[in-house]
């Protein structure tokens, strides 16, 4: 009998050491993160059956378990990625929000047309007309500031794709290596769980979560497999599979996502999502490249614009004037293996349909598909071209392959190069390029009106050329030769290039006369059509002003930091809820673990108490024996 | 449920966080004064506020330029009003040398001020702005637009171009007029016929008092009354090479009508005497104002001189009154311009209260909500840190 309570006491003594070893673990792991506190089980022996009953035999301890809850931690894992994801854009997207909300592009426009308009007032003066100049500089300059700016904001994408690639093959090779640990654990064959390795486990799929959304399988056999977004293993039970950044081969700006399966490369970009991965590529393709091609858009579209009118007007020295400014052409990106090649112009009359947009170009072996990246709509372009679309000109310049691909970026590097294509003051064309005069011997009082250009490249424009009307005055010649042209009061009339009326009444031999402006130094009549340009609907394809296209920029920009706040909001509080839900059962409690303490001390020393009873019992029957 | 300890710190250090990200962003709102620090904080509003922006500093810009042009047209005021003291100053020489009692030498007197006169109109002609450009030679602003010949005609050196300034974002005004408007194309005789007399009269006849009767009948063309004996005239049209009245009987300060029109024949014609009878065409203030200067210095010996010397004193007020006319017309023009830019600039200032009205709606923060808002936050973030030690003091190891 005394053996028998000695066996008792003991087993309670050894379960309470248990029982005091797993609550200091508890309270040891209080801060590990995803440490899921761990609970002793006890049993009672097994029973031994003497005549008169079952006598107990003490107690052993049946397994330790960690409280934790495959769903609750799934739920969290995958609110973390999603949070992870949702702070990451809120912090990129906010970075172009708060770089748009300065105003330097707009401030720069701004002042532009503010020049123009005091140049206007005073087109003589060479002190307006340097102003303007400045500010005509100034203004690309911040065009390419904005676009240096967004460019380092694409870098740092960029090095953070990398940063985070790095950190996911760290993790699935960990993973790979805890799940070859937990299979050959030693008590996973009789069902007791490897309670920390399995919580480092899952502490691992969550950060591996936080950096790129992941799907797990169990394998049955301790071990999971992690899949990305698509299905791709990274983590097959042992093995992990490593990803590569690379640069995109036609764009080596652009650092892609790759699966590296022994060496050879296979781009899985498009296909993963969530995660701070995820939030970085969407933010890349769905904010900031759009953002730049926009910005890239508005440069060349005021560029190509005030071109156009520009060369419409007279120059101080009586020069048709040249371009303001010198505006690059879009960029082409070819792959390597292509047999043809094409080239791309700005279409300046149809500038105001560009996108901002990059454009994907393929050829099948009989037709191009275009296919324009912000929004991934597609075309077929059959033929040899040239191609017009969205504001560009696509010329086939040499014969393609089936297989030959083309990444066009229109306008996204404009702003680098913009640049003025003059200095010189005396060079801005100011001035309307032809002039119109009433003869002062004319007899009617019909008045000539000032000439609109309808081409300003016709090579008689800036000719002397004289209206003089007939007898009767109801037709009139062209420099007093050729056929008689019927003449209406006010109705248009179209010579070299320009457009003219004449209004009121003519007599017999009354003679007007258009001939170029050489000389007309203070005539504003182009700086006036330059200035209606700021609020003239050309971009957008005659929908908007240059000022409402940036508004839309903002707009846009600003809703998608506006969305990424609120999502990041509700996604955070998602993710404290299932942090909630998982802490309720697996969180470390002190005051519980405590109370724990005391429970498994006073069980302790009651086994112990029990031992010394059971001494003394024997104790007693030895003395009994002795006397 | 069970609340584990890491909750109560995670909890607390969440609300914490959310209230300090408040407390911040209000802060920034009431030092900036503004809702919207980035488009983020309203989009809708945020692209508003550009739109709204780019059109205030748009009407600033008008506003400038209608400065300039107010400027500009005041002053072209004055060199019209100096215009037209030229004018009245000739017209009141011309009265005065016109009388028969004056001799040669008083007439050249009078025809040497009237010399002076056009000195002054070239002068006024040639008036430069402040910054020195010539304001009537059109947008040849350096070129010297009048200037005169060795035969003292003065000559037209600008061009027809005037320089508009934009005063809103659909309206130009011109700031001033080409000295070919201004003084160059003036209509002669009555603005719209003028009367001749041949060089070769020998008669004492001269014509006036013409005007237009019929406007419906009146033709453009060239005509010529013929005095085929003293008392017997021909009108002639020359254009069409026709006869438009045949041997009419001369009836002293009786006018003659013909083709709309009416004139009279004063004094006594000589057979073969002739007066012509054209369209009007232009004439500038100079050539109206020299003409003056050449009757009163040529004036008469004979007759028929003085016949000659009267025809030409009242061609020559027909002429001035026209001038008159035009240059009181383009001081209309003038104010007119005035008034459209005294009017675009109120609006002007009601569009930029307006807009800064709207922009300020849009954007501005409202500072005593704001504040309001501010103690509010920091009131909550002070109870809750003050709970936050209060939680943390209770364990049951204490009690241990």
């Amino acid at each position: 009998m005394g053996s028998s309570t000695f066996e008792i006491g003991l087993s309670g003594l050894l379960a309470s050491q248990q029982g005091l070893a797993t609550t200091g673990h508890n309270i040891a792991n209080v801060n590990t993160p995803g440490f899921s506190r761990q609970r002793v089980t006890f049993e009672a022996r097994t029973p031994q059956f003497i005549g008169y009953g079952f006598v107990g035999k003490g107690t052993d301890v049946q397994s330790i378990t960690r409280l934790a809850n495959d769903f609750l931690v799934a739920q969290l894992r995958n609110s973390m990625s999603n949070e992870a994801r949702a702070v990451k854009l809120e912090e990129l997207v906010g970075r172009i929000d708060a770089q748009l909300g300065t105003g330097l592009v707009t401030s720069g426009m701004q002042n532009f047309f503010d020049s123009l308009g005091d140049a206007n007032d005073d087109p003589q003066l060479m002190a307006t007309r340097q102003v303007l100049l400045e500010n005509a500089r100034s203004m690309v300059s911040r065009f390419a500031e904005q676009e240096s700016e967004l460019n380092g904001i694409a870098r740092s994408v960029n090095d953070q794709v990398r940063g985070t690639v790095a950190g996911i093959n760290a993790l699935t090779s960990a993973i790979a290596r805890i799940n070859i640990d937990i299979s050959r654990g030693a008590g996973l064959a009789s069902g007791e769980p490897p309670n920390d390795l399995l919580d480092r486990r899952d502490q691992l799929l969550t950060e591996l979560s936080e950096l790129v959304g992941v799907q797990t399988q169990d394998r049955g056999d301790g071990m999971v497999n992690v899949l990305l977004g698509d299905g791709q293993l990274v983590v097959t039970g042992g093995t992990a599979t490593t990803l590569a950044a690379t640069g995109n081969p036609l764009d080596a700006s652009r650092v892609e996502v790759a699966y590296d399966v022994g060496g050879t490369l296979s781009q899985i970009t498009d296909t993963l999502n969530g995660g701070q991965l995820g939030a970085l590529l969407e933010f890349r393709d769905q904010t900031l490249e759009p953002t730049r091609s926009a910005i890239g858009r508005l440069a060349t579209s005021i560029a190509i614009t005030v071109n156009e009118q520009h060369r419409q007007g007279m120059d101080l020295d009586g020069v048709l004037g040249a371009d303001l400014f010198s505006v690059p052409t879009p960029v082409v990106n070819a792959a390597a293996t292509n047999g043809g090649t094409v080239s791309v112009a700005f279409d300046t009359a149809n500038v105001g349909n560009l996108a901002a947009s990059d454009y994907r170009l393929t050829h099948d072996g009989a037709n191009y598909t275009l296919t324009r990246l912000a929004d991934m709509s597609t075309q077929t372009l059959a033929g040899t071209g040239p191609f017009a679309v969205d504001g560009l000109t696509i010329s086939v310049t040499a014969p393609p392959a089936a297989g030959d691909a083309w990444l066009i970026q229109p306008t996204k590097f404009v702003p680098r190069t913009l640049q003025l294509a003059t200095s010189d003051p005396r060079a801005l064309a100011l001035a309307a390029p032809v002039k119109t005069a009433t003869a002062a011997a004319n007899i009617g009082d019909a008045t000539i009106s000032r000439a609109s250009i309808l081409d300003a490249t016709d090579p008689n424009l800036l000719a002397t050329t004289t209206l003089v009307f007939n007898d009767p005055p109801t037709t009139y010649q062209v420099n007093g030769a050729g056929p008689a042209i019927a003449w209406s009061s006010g109705g248009d009339i179209d010579v070299n290039g320009w457009r003219v009326q004449i209004t009121g009444t003519v007599r017999a031999g009354d003679t007007f006369t258009v001939s170029s402006n050489a000389g007309g130094i203070g005539d504003n009549g182009n700086g006036l059509r330059l200035s209606e340009m700021q609020f003239e609907p050309l971009m957008e394809g005659g929908a908007a002003s240059y000022q409402e296209a940036y508004g839309m920029l903002v707009g846009a920009v600003g809703s998608t930091a506006q969305q990424a706040r609120i999502s990041r909001e509700a996604l955070s509080a998602l993710s404290e809820n299932a942090q909630a839900a998982r802490d309720a059962l697996s969180g470390v409690n002190l005051d519980e673990e405590a109370a724990n303490l005391l429970r498994f001390q006073q069980a302790y020393q009651a086994a112990a108490r029990v031992i010394s009873a059971a001494d003394e019992a024997f104790k007693a029957l030895i003395d009994a024996t002795r006397s | 449920m069970r609340v584990s300890t890491n909750q109560l710190y995670a909890q607390s250090l969440n609300r914490m966080f959310e209230l300090q990200q408040r407390t911040v962003a209000i802060q920034e709102q009431v030092a900036s004064g503004k809702r919207i620090n980035r488009p983020g904080d309203d989009p809708v509003a945020a692209a508003a506020v550009l739109q709204l922006e780019e059109r205030l500093q748009a009407v600033e810009q008008f506003e400038r330029n209608a400065g300039v042009a107010e400027q500009r047209l005041g002053h072209v005021d004055d060199v019209l009003g100096g215009v037209s003291n030229v004018l009245q100053r000739t017209r009141e020489l011309l009265i005065q040398g016109r009388s028969e009692a004056l001799g040669p030498g008083d007439r050249r007197a009078i025809a040497a001020e009237v010399r002076e006169q056009l000195d002054v109109l070239v002068d006024l002609g040639n008036a430069r702005s402040a910054s020195g450009e010539f304001i009537f030679a059109g947008a040849a602003v350096t070129t010297r637009p009048f200037t005169r010949d060795a035969l003292g005609n003065v000559s037209y050196n600008g061009d027809q171009t005037v320089r508009r300034i934009q005063v809103s974002e659909s309206r130009q005004v011109e700031e001033s007029f080409s000295g070919h408007d201004a003084l160059m194309a003036v209509r002669n005789g009555n603005g719209t016929f003028v009367t001749g007399m041949n060089a070769a009269n020998t008669g004492t006849a001269q014509v006036s008092d013409n005007v237009v009767v019929d406007s419906a009948a009146w033709v453009d063309h060239d005509f010529r009354i013929r005095f085929t004996a003293p008392d017997t005239y021909e009108v002639i049209d020359d254009t069409a090479g026709s006869t438009v009245l045949a041997a009419q009987p001369y009836v002293e300060g009786t006018a003659i009508n013909f083709a709309g029109m009416a004139v009279t024949v004063f004094g006594t014609p000589a057979a073969g005497d002739e007066f012509t009878v054209a369209p009007s065409a232009n004439q500038s203030m100079f050539e109206t104002v020299g003409n003056i200067a050449t009757a009163l210095e040529t004036g008469f010996a004979t007759p028929a001189g003085q016949a000659r010397f009267g025809f030409d004193l009242d061609r020559a007020i027909e002429d001035l009154d026209l001038a008159m006319e035009q240059v009181n017309a383009l001081r209309a023009t003038t104010g007119a311009r005035l008034n459209t830019i005294e009017g675009q600039r109120n609006a002007n200032e009601d569009a930029r209260l307006n807009l800064n009205t709207l922009r300020s709606n849009l954007e501005d923060v409202d500072i005593v909500a704001a504040i309001s808002d501010l103690a509010r936050e920091t009131q909550a973030l002070e109870a809750a840190q003050a709970a936050f030690v209060r939680v943390q003091d209770l364990s049951l190891f204490n009690y241990l």
